[in-house]
């Protein structure tokens, strides 16, 4: 109950800030705009094959801008609290550490959730002129939903480790992006390095969804990086404790 | 005292950290021991095909494929690899930037971006590393160490290995995938080659003489493998011929106005009644669902039986189609009347038989022969409709005594770009779509969340 209580706590503050529909909005004009060129890119060009001309390239497209749209959504989950004292009070009430940190989680998810719903619009439209086969869909969706919530749990934690909004939305950038392109330039590094980084690389984990299979390997990878990060928050504010902060 | 006891906090700290990252770390490296795919696309298009399963079900030994990637592409060449691993776990590869690793490559015997070396037996084969059939040929030749040989007939109008779209060529580029080699050879000039695997005739124009005929026939009843596409058109030697084995080659046209389909002028049959359980329109679990496209069609059945001779139709047309008697009258488009002689009703177009006896005192295999009753299905034109590739292809495969080769070759579309696609849009309705998705949507929440938060500030 008490997660579920902080969970509307989190909601109520998002659903209430016009800084969150501005946010919204330009996450769907963005999307939309992306749509709109793929889906022309595909009647001019993109072959037979609706998951692989179009879908795919939308997925991706989406993805990268949770990579813009998440930090801005987290920065504020811990830092905020922290720096008005807000978190201080929210620490006198008889809540555990994994409770705050599983209703902030949460409440975030369901933003971000309620943010990727919202493209759904798109395959509707396209239906109206072609069929649409829904497996592909389905993959890739919830390869985007299983990053989201890998992108959150990264925020949250990286928001439990400062005080600064700022330094917060920059660092947690700093980590996707980490992530993200930690294989892209082959050439600059041996292969050994290289087939070290390549488990690790948040873009090959995610294409096979965006192509419309799933693969469990990748599930659980995305599942684990969140719980990775979630219990390194755990950890982070457990500190609090010994070293006599807030 | 004090700073010890925060050091040793720190230590705790670390520790537990490190153990989080160390379970995890293991979970995943048995998520990725024990990992399943769900393709979802449609026609399976991410997942191997189960003719490249059975090739890989027959690698007994360790093999090994090296791929030398251009750089930015090693993704799509490790992508597929791994799926060919997770078939057979005696299957290893290894990745390698031609541009980092020249004299490993040459080494190898490869010279270009995105092709591999095989090895497997101590035999050694370099192909081009996709897409899969490409591969999975590649393995097929360092598994059986040679190439096996297919003969087209030659000098009577015959369809050639390559050229227009009437000719084969991508048939051709497909069979050379799966380890044979074409050439064209007129049975005038001498025997067949020695060491031939199968002998195609494909949509002879005029007919073939008696001792063209009588070589064909010493080939089948010496145990090869013949495949006859026939296109409508007078081949009385060819009926006789086939006559002889209890087969009867009708000399008519097939047309299938009620089930046309769109695009098309109305004279291709569609095929979709297979034989259950023959190896090359249903072979093991693996039958041709979608049907195949006849574009000119002529009956071909099992007249008679033959002693010797064991012989069985493996598909008909629909009930709604006509043989019509006069092939003239058909591409006019003439209407079909019973009165004219036409046959109403389902008919027969693709025969195989078996000739010979089963086993006999040297080891022989019987002479296996198809007799389809069309040229055009396997033509550059027509070849990748719905199941005509699969139909060609295991046609092949169990002529020339190969069944690990009959199955479905689920249908890849090449990676590359073609301009061509199947949803057309009017400019107003790529607008609407512009507004909807780009404008209404996103305005829609900007002013509902407006209104929403003025609301909710103005109740205090």
């Amino acid at each position: 109950m008490t997660v579920l209580a902080i969970v509307r706590k989190e909601l109520t503050l998002y659903f209430t800030s016009f800084l969150f529909y501005a946010l919204a909005a330009v996450f769907l004009v963005l999307a939309g705009y992306f749509f709109y060129t793929n889906l022309g890119f595909f009647v001019l060009m993109g072959g037979m094959d609706l998951p692989r001309g179009l879908w795919q390239f939308e997925f991706l497209d989406v993805q990268r801008l949770l990579i813009v749209l998440v930090p801005l959504l987290t920065m504020r989950l811990f830092a905020e609290e922290r720096k008005l004292g807000t978190l201080e009070l929210l620490w006198t009430y008889p809540v555990r550490d994994g409770e705050v940190i599983a209703g902030k989680f949460l409440g975030c998810l369901m933003v971000v959730t309620l943010m990727i719903a919202a493209t759904a619009v798109y395959p509707l439209l396209v239906a109206r002129f072609y069929p649409v086969v829904a497996g592909p869909l389905v993959a890739g969706y919830l390869g985007l939903w299983l990053l989201a919530a890998a992108f959150v749990a990264c925020g949250l934690c990286v928001s439990a480790l400062t005080d600064s909004q700022l330094v917060a939305g920059a660092a947690t950038y700093g980590v996707l992006l980490f992530f993200w392109v930690v294989t892209w330039n082959e050439a600059a590094v041996n292969e050994v390095t290289r087939s070290l980084l390549v488990p690790f690389s948040l873009f090959d984990r995610f294409y096979l969804f965006a192509r419309g299979a799933v693969d469990t390997k990748d599930v659980i990878y995305l599942v684990l990086f969140t719980v990775a990060f979630l219990a390194v928050t755990f950890l982070a504010l457990d500190t609090r404790r010994w070293r006599g902060v807030r | 005292m004090a700073l010890s006891r925060l050091a040793r906090t720190w230590f705790q700290l670390a520790l537990q950290l490190g153990l989080v990252l160390l379970a995890l770390g293991l979970l995943q490296v048995v998520a990725e021991r024990t990992n399943h795919r769900f393709d979802l696309t449609p026609g399976q298009g991410l997942s191997l095909s189960p003719v490249t399963r059975k090739i890989l079900a027959q690698v007994t030994a360790p093999l090994k494929v090296t791929v030398f990637f251009r750089r930015g592409e090693r993704g799509t060449h490790a992508a597929l690899l791994e799926q060919f691993r997770a078939a057979s776990p005696r299957v290893e590869f290894e990745l390698l930037d031609l541009d980092r690793f020249p004299e490993r490559a040459r080494g190898l015997g490869v010279t270009q971006y995105g092709h591999a070396a095989i090895e497997y037996a101590g035999r050694r084969v370099v192909t081009l590393a996709e897409p899969e059939e490409q591969l999975a040929g590649g393995i097929l030749r360092a598994l059986r160490g040679k190439t096996r040989r297919i003969v087209f007939t030659t000098g009577h109008g015959e369809r050639t290995p390559g050229g227009d779209a009437e000719s084969y060529g991508r048939l051709s580029s497909a069979l050379e995938a799966e380890n044979y080699a074409t050439e064209g050879v007129s049975l005038l000039d001498g025997p067949l080659p020695s060491e031939t695997d199968l002998l195609v005739v494909a949509g002879p124009k005029h007919d073939l003489l008696l001792p063209e005929l009588d070589a064909v026939a010493r080939y089948l009843n010496g145990g090869g493998g013949v495949v006859m596409l026939l296109d409508p058109a007078p081949l009385p030697n060819l009926s006789r011929f086939l006559a002889s084995m209890g087969l009867r080659l009708g000399d008519d046209f097939i047309v299938d106005r009620e089930r046309r389909l769109l695009g098309t002028d109305g004279l291709a049959a569609v095929v979709e009644l297979f034989k259950r359980g023959n190896p090359v329109t249903d072979a093991t679990g693996n039958p041709i669902e979608s049907g195949v496209v006849l574009p000119s069609a002529r009956t071909v059945d099992v007249g008679a039986q033959v002693a010797g001779v064991d012989a069985e139709s493996i598909a008909r047309t629909p009930p709604t189609a006509w043989a019509i008697a006069d092939p003239a009258r058909a591409r006019r488009g003439d209407e079909p009347s019973q009165a004219k002689g036409d046959t109403p009703g389902s008919a027969s177009v693709a025969v195989t038989a078996e000739v010979g006896a089963r086993e006999d005192g040297a080891g022989r295999r019987p002479g296996r022969l198809v007799v389809i009753g069309d040229a055009d299905f396997a033509s550059d034109a027509y070849l990748d409709l719905l199941g005509n590739r699969d139909l060609a292809l295991n046609a092949v495969a169990w002529a020339a005594g190969e069944e690990a080769l009959t199955g479905k070759r689920t249908k890849k579309v090449p990676e590359v770009i073609r301009p061509l696609s199947p949803l057309v849009l009017t400019v107003g309705q790529a607008q609407a779509i512009f507004l909807a998705s780009v404008v209404v949507e996103p305005g829609l929440v900007l002013i509902a969340g407006g209104v929403f938060v003025g609301l909710w500030r103005r109740r205090g």
